[in-house]
């Protein structure tokens, strides 16, 4: 019974001291450069505007992740997700271009050597061996053409993602302009 | 970023090489190339064969290639081997040999193990 009343007492006390939450009271003047508490809600309503234009956002932007291993599996297409499609058909027909060129040095190199390995004279054997060898070195070369544009396509992918989603954002944000001035066959809206 | 994977290319490129794998090659075997052969006098005996001789080479295990052809600088035909290094002549009855003129090259070989064998440098194409 002494412990119910000891409650009671406690939770009258409570009550007593408490205070009704105020926002206002939170109001701190210089911390945001607010003047008044009006200018405090407009920014409140502006970063929830802006929330709900994040997530939009979110929505429409492209991934840098999933965009660089597109990238890595074809060439340029990270950059054909990043609406760049000439610079990604540039890339991937870069691609194309040296590899095969790579894999025509590469077999002419195999045929030179393959007679190299069968021949008996030493005129033939040192020509054959510098022509499979020349023929290699070139394969290579375009080999690493074909390598260094395969990373470049998955490097550039970042730079390419990023401005696509730049644009996506600014997109937004006019499309959100554009919202408040409505022209209709009535006449024009302006809305604040 | 940019420098390293262009250095790494570049060391790629360069380093790999093909090996040499012919079981006659010199530069894999350490053998001694058969030596060109000099002195070739080649004499027309009438209008019925052509007498080819020349200095021999001192080594075992060898013997020489003849090759003819009907220019200077055209295809020269395989048309004799002699598999001894110690024989220093060779006969040829040529077709047409009263309308024709042939030139001769010849050139030493080195048998290498699993009958393989080794050609040396042809001599100048040479005729009577």
């Amino acid at each position: 019974m002494r412990k119910i009343l000891s409650l009671i007492i406690l939770l009258s006390f409570m009550l007593i001291y408490a205070e009704e939450l105020d926002v206002k009271k939170d109001y701190i003047p210089n911390k945001y450069g607010w003047k008044n508490h009006e200018e405090q809600l407009e920014a409140r309503k502006e970063r929830d505007e802006r929330q709900k234009l994040l997530q939009i956002y979110h929505l429409k932007k492209s991934s840098y992740t999933e965009n660089m291993l597109k990238s890595a599996v074809f060439p340029g297409w990270g950059h054909l997700e990043a609406n760049q499609a000439t610079k990604g058909l540039i890339l991937v027909g870069s691609e194309i271009v040296l590899l095969s060129t790579s894999y025509y040095f590469y077999d002419r190199s195999k045929e030179y050597y393959h007679k190299y390995q069968t021949a008996n004279y030493i005129v033939d054997i040192k020509q054959y061996y510098n022509d499979a060898s020349t023929q290699y070195r070139y394969s290579k070369i375009f080999f690493g053409l074909a390598l260094t544009t395969w990373l470049y396509s998955i490097y550039d992918t970042i730079a390419s993602t990023n401005d696509y989603n730049a644009e996506i954002w600014q997109k937004i944000i006019m499309e959100k302009k554009d919202r408040k001035l409505q022209v209709s066959p009535t006449g024009i809206t302006w809305r604040f | 970023m940019k420098y390293l994977i262009l250095i790494l290319i570049i060391v790629t490129v360069i380093s790999c090489s093909l090996k040499k794998n012919n079981p006659v090659d010199p530069d894999l075997t350490g053998i001694e190339t058969p030596s060109r052969i000099y002195n070739i006098d080649i004499t027309k005996i009438g209008d019925s064969y052509v007498k080819i001789e020349w200095d021999t080479l001192s080594y075992q295990n060898g013997g020489y290639f003849i090759y003819r052809s009907e220019n200077t600088f055209g295809y020269f035909l395989k048309i004799g081997t002699i598999p001894s290094i110690s024989i220093n002549n060779y006969d040829d009855i040529p077709e047409n040999l009263s309308e024709n003129r042939y030139w001769y090259k010849i050139s030493a070989f080195k048998i290498i193990a699993d009958q393989d064998t080794l050609e040396g440098y042809r001599s100048d194409a040479k005729t009577w």
